[in-house]
Formats: C-alpha cells, sequence, structure tokens
C-alpha cells in the first residue's frame, strides 16, 4: 500500500486523543451529597457489565473514526482488482499517437484514426495532476503538455502523408519517460501497429510497454508506390514514368498517367511489380510539367495519387574541341544516337570556355592553366584553377554516375569568395563546379590518366546531364517524403506548386512539404528544377505485425491489449485503487455507531 | 377561592418563603379546607366537650353566643369526637432528610415534612383528633404525647422547630418506641424519605398494624433523587454513612429511575400487603394534595 498524501500520516496521534480523554476523565471527580445512594449503587451494579462494555465500545469507536480520517486524508491506494480501479501512482507516460498516412484506412467503416482516438481518450481523462504527458505523433517528436491540451490535440489532428518508424518512436517516448523521474514510466503506442512500420529495435529500460489493437482487420489497400520518370529531362519523343505499385501483396491495379489534366497513358500492373506509362510530347511544347498518376479509390485514398515533375526539352547541340579525348567523342555519339544530342553551336566542350554553354576541360598541359584562368577571369568567373590537386574518391554528387569515381590526377578548383556551384568533390575539394549558368569547370580531363569516369557506366548519364540539364539551368530533379530534409540547390528561392509560390533560402535545407506531389524550383522567375514529394510506399502495406513481431521490435515485455481492455485499465499500477472512499465509509459508519451507543448510554432525561 | 388565596396548591418553597412552620401550615390549611366540599368537623356533633377560643376558619354555628354575650370574646365549642381517633405523626429527621437536590429552589426533604406534619397535625387537631408527634433519628429525638387539647398544635409545632435530628437513620428502634406510646389504637402517619432497610422497617410497621393500628406512609422524595442530575461524573456520596460511588448521571439516568420506580413499587406493594397506606411525595408537590390523600385515609377509618 502507498499514499498519495503521505504528510497527513503526521496527524496519526491523534487517535491517542479518545483514549487520553478517557484517562483524564478518569481522574478523581467532583463529590455530591446524595442521600439516596443505594439507589445509585444498585443502578451501577445492576449494569456494571454493560457500562463497561459499552465505554470500551465507544472508546474503540472514537479512536477507530480518527485513525480513519486521518489515513483517508492521506489517500492511501491499494492494490485492488475491482471494476473502476482507476487510481495510479505518479506516472510519466509517453502517448505514441500513430496518425501516419495508414491510419486514414476505413476498418470495417470506421477511419482507424477515430478507432485510435476513441481508445486514447480514457487514458488520457485518467490522467491526474501528479502525471505528467507527452504526446508523439506521426512526426515522432516528443511534444510534453497538459492532458486536456492533448485531448484538444488528437481530437483536431488529422492523417499526416508521413511514416511513423515505431521502434524509433517508441525509443524516443521511453527516454523522455525515463528521464521524468516518477515511480510510474509508460510507453502507449496507438497505433494500427502496420508490419512495415516496424523497420528497427526499440530500446525501452524500464519503461511499460503497451501497445493498443484499434480492433477489426486491416482491408486490402493498393497504392501507386513509388512513381519515377525515366528521365527528368524528356525529349521530343516522349519519355517514360515507371511506376511500382504498394499494398496487398498480388492485388492488381490500373494506373492512369495524366499529363496535366489530360490522360495520356495506362497501364495493369500488380502490387510490387513494375510498369513503365509512356508520356509523348504536349502539344503545348516544350516546358516543365507535371505528371500524375492515379490509381482507383480504394480504402486509403491518400496513396492513389502520386505526381513528378517532367521537362520536355529539346536535346542539347554540342560541338566539340579536337582535344576533348576519344571517351569524350565516343560518349558524345553515343548520345547523339540515341536522340539526346544533337549537333550544333550551343553547347561547348572545350578547354577555354566558348560563346554560349561550355564544359570546361582542363588542359594537359599544365603550363596552359595560366591563359585559362585569364579566360575565366574575363568572363567574371570567381573559380580558377590551380595546381596541385591530390587524388581522392568522388564523392556524393548531384551529377548522377560519378559518385565513387576514383580520381587519379587533377587540378584544384579554387574559388574566390563563396560562390557555391560544387556539384561533385574529391575527398571534399570541389572537382566538378558550376561556375556560372552556362559554365560547368571540371577538375580533370575526361581521360582514363586522369580518373576512371570514362570507364564507368555512369560516364555517359553524367554527360547527358552536364549537357542537357547542368548547362541549361536545370539545377536538380529531387525526391523526398513528406516532411524529410531536403537540400535545396544555392540558387533556388522559392518552390511552387499549382500557382501557390514559397520563398525559401538559397542552399537551405529544406523540410518536404506534408502535402504529397510535384513541386518546381524556382531561380527568381525561372524554373529551374523539381523536387517530387511522395508518400513513403510502405505505408500502402496495411497488414498488422503480429505479437511475435511486436515482441521483436518492441521488446519480449509489450503488452499488446484490444481497445476493449486498454479502456478498462489503461494503467500498468491500475489494479490499484484509492482507499480514502471505504476508510470514510467507515469513519462515518463509526460515528454513527458512537452516536447511537452515546446515545443509548446517555438514555433520555425523563 | 383563587390561587392566589390557596396556598396549599402553591409551589411548597414559594409557600415556605410567607414564613414559619406554624404560618406555613395555618395558611395551608385554611386553603385546604376552604376547597373541601365537607366539612371536616364531622367530630362536632357530639358531646361538648370544653370551650376554646375561636381561630378563624371555624365555622360560625359553633360559636358560643352565650359566651360572646357574656364575655364580648370569641369561643366554639368543643366536642368529643365520636370515634375518639388519635393519631401519632413520626417523621423521619435523620440526616438524609435535611437535603434538597435544588437548595436555591426547593425545600430540603425535612423542611417540607416539617410543615406537612405541622399541617396534618392542624387538620387533625381540627377534627378533634388527638395528634401527637414522634421525631427520630437513629434514636428517639422528639415525642409528644397524642393530645386533642387546645395549644397541642402549637407545643407540637414547637416541638418540630426545636428538634434537631442528623443522626443516621434506624427506623425499627423508634418504631418500636411508637408502637409502645400507642397503646390506643390510632393512626400513626409516618413521614420519611425510607433510605433504611426496608424488610426491618416493614417489620416494625407490620406490628403496627398486628396491633391494631391504622398506618399510612409518606414516603418524601425530592425530585433530584428521583431522576438523577448531576455533572458529567461525580463521586455521589452518602452524607449519613460517607459511603460513595462514581457515576455518570446522563449515562444511568433512564435506568436509574426504572430502579427508584422499581423501589417505590416495591414499599408500595409492601405497604399494601401488610394493609398500610402509601404515599410517593415528591418535595415540589403542593401540599394541599398531599392533605387531600391524608383526609381521604382519615375518612376511611370514619
Amino acid at each position: 500500500m502507498g499514499f498519495l498524501q503521505p504528510l497527513a500520516l503526521l496527524a496519526l496521534p491523534a487517535a491517542g486523543i479518545p483514549l487520553l480523554l478517557h484517562l483524564w476523565r478518569r481522574r478523581t471527580p467532583p463529590r455530591v451529597p446524595f442521600p439516596a445512594i443505594r439507589y445509585i449503587a444498585r443502578t451501577t451494579e445492576e449494569h456494571r457489565r454493560r457500562l463497561r462494555l459499552q465505554h470500551l465500545l465507544l472508546l474503540i469507536l472514537r479512536t477507530l473514526v480518527v485513525l480513519a480520517v486521518v489515513l483517508a486524508v492521506a489517500r492511501p491506494v491499494v492494490r485492488a482488482r475491482w471494476a473502476g480501479a482507476t487510481t495510479h501512482e505518479p506516472t510519466a507516460l509517453a502517448v505514441v499517437f500513430d496518425n501516419s498516412l495508414s491510419s486514414g484506412a476505413i476498418r470495417d467503416g470506421t477511419p482507424t484514426i477515430d478507432l485510435l482516438k476513441r481508445a486514447i481518450r480514457g487514458t488520457l481523462g485518467a490522467l491526474t495532476a501528479d502525471d505528467r504527458l507527452w504526446l508523439v505523433l506521426a512526426d515522432g517528436v516528443p511534444r510534453s503538455m497538459a492532458p486536456g491540451a492533448a485531448v484538444a490535440v488528437v481530437d483536431s489532428v488529422g492523417v499526416w502523408a508521413l511514416r511513423l518508424e515505431l521502434g524509433g518512436a517508441v525509443t524516443q517516448a521511453a527516454r523522455v519517460v525515463t528521464d521524468a523521474g516518477l515511480p510510474g514510466r509508460e510507453v502507449h503506442l496507438i497505433s494500427d501497429l502496420q508490419r512495415t512500420a516496424l523497420a528497427t529495435e526499440a530500446i525501452t529500460g524500464a519503461a511499460r510497454i503497451v501497445a493498443v489493437e484499434p480492433g477489426g482487420a486491416p482491408p486490402p489497400n493498393v497504392g501507386v508506390g513509388v512513381v519515377a520518370p525515366r528521365d527528368a529531362l524528356v525529349g521530343p519523343a516522349g519519355g517514360t514514368v515507371v511506376a511500382s505499385p504498394a499494398g496487398t501483396p498480388g492485388r492488381e491495379t490500373t494506373l492512369t498517367l495524366s499529363l496535366g489534366e489530360r490522360p495520356v497513358a495506362r497501364a495493369a500492373v500488380r502490387v510490387n511489380e513494375s510498369a513503365e506509362l509512356a508520356v509523348p510530347m504536349p502539344d503545348d511544347g516544350w516546358g516543365w510539367w507535371l505528371a500524375r498518376l492515379n490509381a482507383p479509390p480504394d480504402e486509403v485514398l491518400a496513396d492513389n495519387e502520386a505526381e513528378v515533375a517532367l521537362r520536355f526539352a529539346p536535346p542539347a547541340r554540342v560541338a566539340l574541341e579536337p582535344t576533348v579525348g576519344q571517351f569524350v567523342e565516343q560518349a558524345i555519339a553515343v548520345l547523339r544516337d540515341g536522340g539526346r544530342l544533337a549537333e550544333g553551336n550551343d553547347t561547348h566542350i572545350a578547354e577555354l570556355p566558348a560563346q554560349g554553354s561550355t564544359l570546361l576541360l582542363p588542359p594537359d598541359d599544365p603550363s596552359r592553366i595560366g591563359a585559362v584562368n585569364r579566360a575565366l577571369a574575363a568572363r567574371g568567373v570567381l573559380w580558377r584553377y590551380e595546381a596541385g590537386g591530390v587524388a581522392g574518391l568522388v564523392g556524393r554528387s548531384s551529377v548522377p554516375g560519378v559518385e565513387g569515381t576514383a580520381v587519379r590526377r587533377r587540378y584544384q578548383l579554387v574559388p574566390s569568395g563563396a560562390p557555391g556551384g560544387v556539384l561533385a568533390a574529391v575527398d571534399g575539394a570541389p572537382w566538378v563546379v558550376r561556375a556560372s549558368e552556362n559554365l560547368v569547370l571540371l577538375g580533370s580531363r575526361l581521360d582514363e590518366s586522369w580518373s576512371d569516369l570514362p570507364l564507368r557506366p555512369g560516364f555517359v548519364p553524367a554527360l547527358d546531364h552536364l549537357l542537357n540539364r547542368t548547362l541549361r539551368g536545370d539545377l536538380a530533379a529531387l525526391e523526398a517524403a513528406p516532411g524529410t530534409a531536403v537540400r535545396l540547390p544555392d540558387r533556388v528561392t522559392a518552390i511552387a506548386r499549382r500557382g501557390a509560390r514559397r520563398p525559401v533560402e538559397p542552399g537551405s535545407v529544406l523540410a518536404a512539404p506534408l502535402d504529397p506531389g510535384g513541386y518546381f524550383l524556382l531561380a527568381g522567375g525561372d524554373t529551374v528544377g523539381s523536387l517530387s514529394v511522395q508518400i513513403d510506399p510502405r505505408e500502402s502495406a496495411l497488414e498488422q505485425a503480429t505479437r511475435a513481431e511486436l515482441a521483436g521490435a518492441l521488446g519480449g515485455d509489450v503488452e499488446v491489449v484490444d481497445a476493449d481492455r486498454y479502456a478498462s485499465g489503461p494503467f500498468g499500477v491500475a489494479t490499484r485503487a484509492e482507499a480514502a472512499g471505504p476508510l470514510l465509509i467507515i469513519a462515518l459508519l463509526a460515528v454513527l455507531c458512537e452516536t447511537m451507543i452515546a446515545w443509548r448510554l446517555r438514555g433520555t432525561a425523563e | 377561592m383563587s390561587a392566589l388565596t390557596r396556598p396549599d396548591l402553591l409551589d411548597p418553597h414559594l409557600v415556605a418563603q410567607l414564613g414559619g412552620i406554624e404560618l406555613v401550615a395555618r395558611g395551608v390549611v385554611e386553603g385546604f379546607l376552604a376547597g373541601l366540599h365537607r366539612s371536616p368537623y364531622r367530630g362536632f356533633s357530639v358531646e361538648f366537650a370544653e370551650h376554646r377560643p375561636y381561630q378563624p376558619g371555624d365555622e360560625l354555628r359553633y360559636l358560643d353566643w352565650k359566651m360572646l354575650a357574656r364575655s364580648d370574646r370569641l369561643f366554639v365549642k368543643q366536642y368529643e369526637e365520636e370515634t375518639n381517633l388519635r393519631a401519632m405523626l413520626v417523621l423521619d429527621v435523620s440526616k438524609s432528610m435535611d437535603w434538597s437536590g435544588d437548595p436555591g429552589g426547593r425545600l430540603t426533604k425535612r423542611a417540607y415534612a416539617d410543615r406537612l406534619v405541622a399541617a396534618l397535625g392542624l387538620v387533625l387537631l381540627r377534627q378533634r383528633d388527638a395528634t401527637g408527634l414522634i421525631a427520630f433519628d437513629d434514636v428517639v429525638r422528639a415525642m409528644l404525647p397524642a393530645r386533642a387539647r387546645s395549644g397541642q398544635w402549637g407545643e407540637l409545632v414547637r416541638r418540630l422547630s426545636a428538634v434537631f435530628g442528623g443522626g443516621g437513620t434506624a427506623a425499627e428502634p423508634a418504631l418500636r418506641r411508637v408502637t409502645d406510646l400507642l397503646r390506643r389504637r390510632g393512626l400513626v402517619v409516618f413521614v420519611s424519605d425510607l433510605l433504611f432497610d426496608r424488610d426491618l422497617a416493614l417489620l416494625a410497621l407490620r406490628y403496627l398494624r398486628h396491633r391494631g393500628h391504622q398506618v399510612l406512609v409518606f414516603h418524601l422524595m425530592d425530585p433530584g433523587e428521583h431522576a438523577l442530575d448531576g455533572p458529567a461524573e461525580a463521586r455521589f456520596e452518602d452524607p449519613e454513612t460517607g459511603v460513595g460511588v462514581v457515576a455518570r448521571p446522563r449515562e444511568l439516568q433512564r435506568v436509574y429511575v426504572e430502579t427508584v420506580r422499581r423501589e417505590v413499587r416495591a414499599w408500595e406493594l409492601a405497604c399494601r400487603r401488610a394493609g398500610m397506606a402509601y404515599h410517593h411525595v415528591l418535595t415540589d408537590t403542593p401540599f394541599g394534595h398531599v392533605l387531600r390523600r391524608a383526609v381521604a385515609a382519615r375518612a376511611r377509618l370514619g
């Protein structure tokens, strides 16, 4: 047994007051002359036993009243198994309320999120001023709040197009309740317990973990899954959008691709298989377009649509200097044969900046670097070449195909100031930079003696990207899940979708919008890239994890309960009940008995 | 007569404020007699015995007009009472009688008994009954032989005022003395709080009955003895013996009253079985009520 107000126990010695008063009264009483003493003596003798018993009962009852009242004020809690035993010791509670995209699924006619809300309300209502509460939503961030505020949040929150990784969320939640320092530490996971949401094992420490099943069976579901253009730059021959639907394995769906508002392609495909949908050149000509892929509506609507941005543009017209080398010449030939490049003078691959756009290769002869630098300076370029470049590996790059390239020989690309525009780096040192809108500098020649890039499969796609996109102002085709971090190119000043424009800081890290869809990256008034925000396809697979899987991910002690049982006793110490009520009833009964016995003892005056 | 002129019906303590025993007794008797419907002077139809001075309240038809004419003084004729009743007033003057449960508001039992005995004596003497007095505690303290002559009542009152009791109560020896003194059969009026051994006392009283006396017992009790009052807890002590009992009056009150009721009932039954009249009198009872019972008992004797 414990006490919620233990300081009240300091009053327990007051239970000795009735005994003290009893003993005080037994001091020498006043003397009263009374001739008819024989009547009193006869009376007391006849009723001696009864009087003694009544006095003893009174003493016991009065002591009991004081004891019961003092204990009631101390608010004892005892283990109890009767219905309605809801009192608990001070508890730090973190509620992981999974309002991820899958909570929008309709189970037996009711949205899953409504079932989850119904389950959690009782717990929030059972919290007392001695408890602390954190609420974790689909973004995985524990937020400390009062129970009343949590109720308002839960009531108003909707389905978010996010994926909540349950193991990580439970780990975060367990840490905050453990750090709170209260006797009770509990994490309640209110979720559809999706199997695909269990990616990592939770670290729970000493916290009690309760996983509440929403009830009902998850419905079958198909979502559009992953959607991506085969190539973000689409030429006059049109392009291809590849889709891999996600959801209940084996289910089939029909995907419809629209360009603008016009359907342009349709394909039947099964979950976890891929379909390719052809995108024709739009009648309105070159430019940026949003292609939308739809699946038929089902029990989860949020995953039945996805958007990607496509840029329709003619192939770059490229001219080569004779000194570019055989690898470049062969790669360009391949691209021309594939219709990705055309002959012309819009773009040059050269050792000096030329008219139009230039992919600048450093000279093989180091003595000519000075001339290159002077040419760069004349154009106002803030980069210059310097000797002393160290061999190394290319790290992450926005140029596809160059990551991991082994660089054997290179020049250093040294900026004046902080011009930005690094597209690839060798051990952190700039190796490919966008020096201006129409000038890209390479730190190495495209030759096997300088690097293994010409020998890599990514060589041709890299050249394609640099020539068709980078040198034509197309900065990036980004992909992100809602809410995830995205680093924007340093020239981007805004993102836009369906006419709505949102300013951003160039080069900043942006939290991808929660609203899935295709967004355009803007640099001033120009569209310089795209951001495709798509839901995590794992949210479309609604299958619930088994208890064994939950135990594996959340710890073997996890308690999996259904919503009804959870409502009857949310807390691990809910088998406790406050005993103040019964004690007060005992005190009241003792007062009534004492009053009756005292009244009988005193009788009625004649 | 209005209530104001009927001292016999007033609160005894209030009446006692009027004066001493004699004055109070006279006032009580006057009021009492005035309220009676039939003449108490039945004995006046028998032979003339002697004259006595007129007293207010005497019936005018018994005035000796010849004496008035001759002496210009008022005398009434006294006649021998036909039955020739002799009455002895036996009064308990033990210490237990000298107690009041409300000293400022009630007469002690002794003070009440004195006035009651004086009034009884006056009533009896006016009926030409020879009346005497014995006062006792553990011994006989005062004795006035039964006479019907003038001045007897005055002497009775003087003896009442003079006797100081305050000893213990041993009724049986005193009652045996009474039996010795009452050779001729008559009326014995026993006034006491009866706080002594019942069996011993009844033995003596039955002896009186055996000797042919009519016995009338007035059991005096203070209302404070009848219903136990006092502080929350007290040591109640017998003023005669000093014996004490610690008790809580409020706790005992109901059962104490029951005990007293049983005691009174026991006395009543015992007296009735022995052919004695018994009356339980609380000391806040107006004297007239008691006198009425006494007169009624006296009337049954013829």
